[in-house]
């Protein structure tokens, strides 16, 4: 499998989601990165077995909004099993620390990231000592 | 509004600086600041003190004692939404009368800069605005802007105008507003509109158009957004205008447990993760509330403290950013189509059912207090300009007095102020804090724990604008508060021999970060707001000679 990447030019990102996965439908791990340069904007990268696009050295920085196993991440469940059920390599803490054991409640929604080459899901400390993934559905923005 | 007229005098190469009253008094040396103190006293520069507007500090009164008690502390909220912001609906005056009922002394509406805000609801507003005023005798009330800044955040902005307000504001709206003018993306480009916008304002005060601006960066770290440099350049342009950001965000509401009747949702409504447009070199703690505040604030030695250690006033302050309040039966009537048309929200109706709404009313929750000479525009915006401030959550603090001095006999000065000491000489802060007596709108009666006297070492500038943190900034001292209306607490700083600064932190004591007296960053899921309660001052800068 290669890593293929488009720059559509996308200022909003559901839209870059929409694109890719139009001119990607078969393909099971698809991201989103943000390009600072002119504007800024979302270009997508997805994963294919042959495909006619520039491929994508570095997926460094992509967020994946779809990959293998996230149908499997719903509810609660702890870390050890996440990583155990999906693509995502591993659980960072941000404003707090996880173990195997720390229960992560996806609310049904989880977006992870490469950051130092693993596909990493950053989570926030919730209430009850669970830990939630930093990236709302939704999230506030005016 | 206001009957004085200013006639401003510039800089001309001939008049010394601390003569020269369009250089403000945190930009004079020390030596200078008591050169003009003296001729202030002496007459020699009471005619132009009289005009000194807003290019100057703001004690124009004939004393050299800076101390507290100096000042009248008027309690105000700079962040205030109505029915003529897209996403909002109250009425002016049901805002207006809101803040007054939570104790409110100054208030400043700021609606969205938005197309249709811009073509219909500015002048609206202003007829709204002046009949608040003719209802509320002693209340000091504002129409500012929320300028969509390019490239960056929201930001308060509001003038001190003789005349001509309104237009004022909706040509600035027109000529720099980041959604008027599709400048909102992050780029450098846009970033010099951001700056332009700054100097277009400057040019208005300096013309005389105006008497006086201010800007002030609204919840800075919501989108991790607004990088470093982009504060330090708005600072650096234009100093007496671009003089500070919220401390902590409005919708501190948003976070009321279910159980509670709330939303359960984030603090501040900091629920973001880095976008399109955010600065990529923040940490990810910076999109959560800590204690309910930003993280630019609350971290120690975080982007505050390097903004301070530059020896630079850059002030905070704490608002509602009301649009829709918890626990209000009222509701939008109008579907945003009509605003499109019109630039107005019908009046709100009522639902009978208690909304879960994310927003406190102005005064309620979070409210910025700002030590002014007289209850006046000018006084309270020359209060904000020099940093004369603090701010608490939840009626913390009834009061807070802080003095600083030197063992050498030097004038005292308070919050936002500057005072110098000899090399190996001691410095002496001396803080009154007056703790709440009555129940806050939570229906408790918050109490202090605990107050943490933070020094920071002034370093100088930075070589690299987009600095974050600073390494020299400690607690010097934490003092814990016993029974009583006020606790007093003393520290002496002994053989100085480097700059620096010192501000004010308090807490109820209730919750800190694991292992440790700072704040907790914010939980998901749900925090009771008035269960988490924190005080901020600004700094007073000590120099040494």
């Amino acid at each position: 499998m290669t890593l293929y990447t488009v720059d559509g030019g996308h200022r909003d990102r559901h839209e870059a989601e929409h694109f890719a996965l139009d001119l990607a439908p078969s393909a099971v791990l698809l991201c989103t990165h943000v390009v600072r340069e002119p504007s800024p904007h979302h270009a997508v990268s997805f994963e294919l077995a042959e495909a006619d696009f520039e491929e994508l050295r570095d997926p460094e920085g992509g967020r994946a909004f779809r990959f293998p196993g996230q149908d499997a991440l719903r509810g609660a469940l702890p870390v050890r099993d996440l990583v155990a059920s999906s693509a995502v390599d591993r659980v960072v803490g941000v404003g707090c620390t996880v173990t195997d054991d720390t229960v992560v409640d996806t609310r049904d929604y989880v977006r992870p990231v490469y950051a130092d080459g693993l596909l990493t899901l950053h989570v926030t400390p919730a209430s009850a000592g669970t830990v939630v993934p930093l990236e709302v559905e939704g999230g506030h923005v005016c | 509004m206001h009957g004085h007229h200013h006639h401003h005098h510039h800089h001309d190469g001939d008049t010394p600086e601390y003569a020269d009253l369009s250089v403000p008094e945190r930009e004079l040396r020390p030596l200078d600041v008591s050169r003009r103190r003296f001729l202030r006293n002496a007459g020699l520069l009471g005619a132009a003190v009289a005009g000194g507007g807003a290019l100057t500090a703001g004690t124009a009164s004939a004393s050299t004692w800076d101390s507290p008690g100096r000042y009248q502390w008027l309690a105000g909220d700079h962040h205030i939404h109505t029915q003529y912001s897209n996403d909002a609906m109250y009425t002016v005056e049901q805002q207006v009368s809101g803040g007054v009922r939570n104790g409110l002394d100054w208030m400043v509406i700021t609606d969205h800069g938005y197309l249709a805000h811009e073509k219909y609801a500015v002048q609206q507003t202003y007829a709204d605005v002046l009949a608040s005023r003719r209802r509320h005798r002693g209340l000091l009330l504002w129409q500012g802007l929320e300028w969509n800044t390019p490239a960056a955040e929201h930001a308060t902005v509001f003038f001190d105008c003789t005349r001509d307000e309104a237009q004022m504001l909706q040509t600035f709206e027109q000529l720099f507003d980041g959604n008027v003018n599709g400048t909102n993306p992050s780029s450098p480009a846009n970033e010099a509109i951001a700056v332009q916008g700054l100097k277009w304002l400057d040019q208005q005060v300096r013309s005389g158009k105006i008497n006086s601006a201010l800007f002030l960066a609204n919840h800075p770290s919501r989108n991790g957004r607004l990088s470093p440099h982009e504060l330090r350049n708005w600072r650096d342009t234009a100093p007496h205008i671009a003089v500070g950001m919220e401390g902590s965000p409005g919708a501190q509401a948003d976070s009321t447990p279910v159980a509670l009747g709330g939303n359960g949702a984030a603090r501040g409504g900091y629920s973001n993760s880095p976008g399109v447009d955010s600065w990529p070199g923040y940490p990810l703690e910076l999109y959560r509330t800590h204690g309910g505040f930003d993280w630019m604030t609350a971290k120690l030695g975080g982007l505050w403290d390097s903004m301070l250690a530059e020896g630079k006033g850059w002030w905070i302050t704490s608002n509602s950013d009301s649009h829709r309040n918890f626990g209000d039966t009222l509701t939008n009537a109008s579907p945003d189509s009509d605003y499109n048309s019109t630039g107005k929200h019908l009046d709100p109706v009522d639902s009978g059912v208690r909304h879960s709404w994310a927003d406190f009313w102005p005064g309620q929750y979070s409210r910025t207090v700002v030590g002014a000479t007289d209850r006046s525009y000018r006084a309270v915006m020359d209060g904000i300009r020099n940093g004369r401030v603090w701010v608490a959550m939840g009626g913390l603090l009834a009061g807070l007095e802080v003095t600083v001095f030197s063992d050498e006999g030097g004038w005292p000065v308070t919050l936002g102020g500057r005072t110098s000491v000899r090399c190996g000489g001691n410095v002496t802060v001396l803080i009154v804090a007056r703790l709440a007596t009555r129940p806050n709108a939570g229906g408790s009666i918050p109490r202090l724990a605990r107050m943490d006297l933070i020094q920071g070492m002034v370093t100088g500038p930075v070589a690299d604008r987009d600095t974050f943190a600073t390494p020299s900034v400690k607690v010097a001292q934490s003092f814990d508060t016993r029974r009583g209306n006020v606790a007093v607490f003393q520290h002496t700083f002994r053989n100085v021999r480097d700059p620096f600064y010192v501000r004010l932190r308090g807490t109820d004591g209730n919750v800190h970060a694991d292992g440790s007296i700072e704040p907790r960053m914010d939980p998901a899921g749900g925090v009771d707001p008035w269960s988490d309660l924190w005080t901020y001052s600004n700094p007073i800068f000590v120099d040494v000679r």
